[in-house]
């Protein structure tokens, strides 16, 4: 397949990915929404978990629709948002890096690594996996420096970057420090920092929107960008 | 003041954690940000509507973290 058609088929993947994480966020918020409408209205229950024991009532339910569709629904989806983007950076790259090897002919390889592999393909493919695993440990203003180093797309702009980092931070706060904000985060989001160190991350639903369009819009300069790069002549 | 769906005050939600919240329905929602703006509370209000078989939309206001939940409960309690 050409690196055209890969580019293409890979942003189609990510934006059908996007837009699924976000019907499951929008879905399940309205049928919390429901739930709690019903409760409100007079819908009375007493409902036993069989595997564990806990019964819970129409109020106890009312008042963990808050905790799913506000707290841990807009939170998880929005980890999934990001990880979604994450994906598309280092696939996008693993195919530009497979078609153009000769940018990475400086990289040293061992020769037991040349004599295991099958083919020219596989050494390939095995230099640009060290590479971007070098790449992935880098904040991601560093992910876009490398990607405007290899492939020179001219995009995404400035601000994108910094709004895309400080999501990026909110999300490692989330998943590694239990939403509380410490100075990593602070460091990593610069003047796109949203909390100052000892505050709990907030992912509030404008803020939830305003990342899954900027990623959607991030993916697609890219994807456009490059595949506009390969088909003029 | 009365939520017109429920007929019942409204009833500023929240929990450990997590900030407030308040279910308003769209035909009471300028006049339940007259109050809170009167009031300096900051929020937002959800751009999602919500509706069941047909009957009147609403909708939900989030609160900032910084704000008190029942200083809003108050607000919305003294108010007309």
């Amino acid at each position: 397949m050409k690196l055209v058609d890969e580019i293409r088929d890979l942003h189609l993947e990510t934006c059908n990915d996007l837009r699924r994480v976000h019907d499951h966020f929008s879905d399940s918020t309205y049928a919390w929404e429901i739930v709690e409408t019903t409760i409100v209205a007079g819908l009375t229950l007493l409902r036993k978990n069989a595997v564990t024991g806990t019964t819970i009532s129409e109020q106890e339910l009312a008042g963990l629709s808050k905790e799913f569709a506000i707290k841990q629904l807009r939170e998880s989806t929005f980890q999934q948002f990001i990880s979604i983007f994450e994906n598309f950076y280092f696939d996008f790259l693993r195919l530009w890096l497979k078609a153009y090897p000769q940018s990475l002919a400086r990289k040293s390889l061992s020769f037991q690594s040349v004599l295991d592999a099958a083919d020219r393909d596989e050494i390939i493919h095995s230099v640009v996996n060290k590479e971007l695993n070098e790449v992935m440990y880098e904040r991601p203003a560093g992910w876009f420096v490398y990607l405007e180093e290899r492939a020179k797309l001219g995009c995404p702009s400035i601000q994108a970057i910094e709004r895309i980092a400080e999501a990026k931070a909110a999300r490692d706060v989330l998943v590694h420090n239990r939403g509380l904000v410490g100075t990593a985060y602070v460091a990593k989001s610069g003047s796109q920092a949203r909390h100052v160190a000892g505050e709990r991350v907030d992912i509030p639903e404008p803020y939830h929107q305003e990342i899954w369009e900027l990623l959607l819009s991030v993916v697609s300069e890219i994807a456009d960008a490059a595949i506009l790069k390969l088909i003029t002549p | 003041m009365i939520d017109v769906m429920t007929q019942r005050p409204f009833d500023v939600r929240y929990g450990e954690g997590i900030a407030g919240s308040l279910r308003v329905p769209v035909d009471q929602l300028d006049e339940i940000q007259r109050v809170l703006d009167q009031n300096g509370f900051r929020y937002w209000v959800s751009e999602y509507r919500y509706s069941m078989k047909g009957g009147p939309e609403w909708t939900r206001i989030e609160f900032s973290h910084s704000v008190d939940p029942k200083a809003v409960q108050s607000a919305l309690d003294q108010a007309n």
